[in-house]
C-alpha cells in the first residue's frame, strides 16, 4: 500500500468581517467545548463546568 | 445538559464550592484541570499538524480543523475561569470571541507562511502549532481578570511561576509589584508569549479599611 499524499493547496483567506463573524461563540461552539471538557478533564471534574449559583 | 454538578459558584466569593464538601475549590486547582484539557486539545492539534506536514491534509482543511479546536479550548478557558456555562453573560461571550478573533488571525498569517515556504514543513511547523493550546491560559488569566474586576477588586500584580526561568518582560512586569487592576500587561504579553505561566493576584480595600488579597 502507497501513502497517498494531498496537494497543500492554497490557504483560506478570510476577510476581517469574516473572522469577526467565524470568531463569534455559537450554542454549538459550546455544545462542542462542554462535550470536549467532559471527555477530557480528570474525573473529578468533568461537571464542573455545569456548576450553577448557590448564593441568590 | 445535567441539571445538576458537583460543583457551585458563589458569585459573593468568586469561587467554586465543592457541594459535597462545602469548601472552596481553588483557582490553582481550576488551572491545572484546565491544563489537563488543553493537554488533550495540544494532542489533536499536533496530530493535525503531523498530518499538513506528512501530506495527509490541504492546507485549508488543516485550518479549518484547527480553528475548530482553537475555539473549543478558548470557550473551555473562558467558561472555568467565570463559574461555568450558567454564569456567561453575552459579555463574557463577546470576550472570549475576542480572544478566538485574534488566534485566528495568526493561524491565518501562519497558514500563509507554510503556503509561501517562509515555515516549513518540518517539526518546526509543530512546535509553533503547539502554540495554538497553550494560548488558552492566556484566556482563562484574562477572563478571571474581568471577573476580578466585577467582583470589587482594586489592584493586580504579576506572580512569576518559576523565579529561576522568567523572560525579561515578566520579571519587569513582576517588579511593578501591585498597579491598578486592568493596567499591567496581560499574561501572555511579553517575551514567553503563551508559553508564560505567570498569574495575577488580585487585592481590594476589605471593610476594615485594610487591603484583602484575592484567594487561591
Amino acid at each position: 500500500m502507497t501513502d497517498k499524499k494531498v496537494s497543500l493547496g492554497s490557504p483560506l483567506f478570510l476577510s476581517d468581517k469574516e473572522l469577526d463573524e467565524l470568531s463569534q461563540v455559537t450554542e454549538e461552539d459550546i455544545k462542542q467545548a462542554l462535550k470536549f471538557w467532559r471527555e477530557n478533564a480528570p474525573d473529578e471534574f468533568i461537571d464542573l463546568l455545569d456548576a450553577q449559583k448557590v448564593d441568590e | 445538559m445535567p441539571i445538576t454538578s458537583h460543583y457551585g459558584w458563589s458569585e459573593l466569593a468568586g469561587r467554586y464550592i465543592d457541594l459535597e464538601t462545602g469548601r472552596f475549590v481553588s483557582f490553582a486547582k481550576i488551572r491545572n484541570v484546565l491544563e489537563s484539557v488543553m493537554d488533550a486539545s495540544a494532542v489533536r492539534m499536533n496530530i493535525l499538524s503531523q498530518q499538513l506536514v506528512d501530506g495527509s491534509i490541504s492546507i485549508a482543511n488543516w485550518q479549518v480543523a484547527m480553528k475548530q479546536q482553537i475555539k473549543i479550548i478558548h470557550v473551555n478557558a473562558g467558561m472555568a475561569a467565570n463559574g461555568g456555562f450558567a454564569q456567561m453573560s453575552q459579555s463574557d461571550w463577546g470576550a472570549v470571541g475576542q480572544m478566538i478573533r485574534a488566534q485566528y488571525g495568526y493561524l491565518d498569517k501562519f497558514a500563509q507562511q507554510i503556503a509561501n515556504g517562509e515555515q516549513a514543513l518540518d517539526g518546526r511547523l509543530l512546535v509553533r502549532s503547539d502554540m495554538y493550546g497553550d494560548a488558552a491560559r492566556g484566556t482563562f488569566e484574562q477572563m478571571e481578570r474581568r471577573l476580578q474586576i466585577t467582583n470589587g477588586f482594586e489592584e493586580e500584580r504579576r506572580v512569576l511561576e518559576d523565579k529561576l526561568n522568567n523572560c525579561d518582560g515578566c520579571l519587569e512586569q513582576a517588579a511593578l509589584n501591585w498597579q491598578p487592576i486592568g493596567t499591567l500587561d496581560p499574561i501572555g504579553a511579553e517575551e514567553c508569549t503563551v508559553r508564560c505561566r505567570c498569574e495575577f493576584e488580585y487585592r481590594r480595600v476589605g471593610e476594615n479599611g485594610e487591603w484583602e488579597e484575592s484567594e487561591e
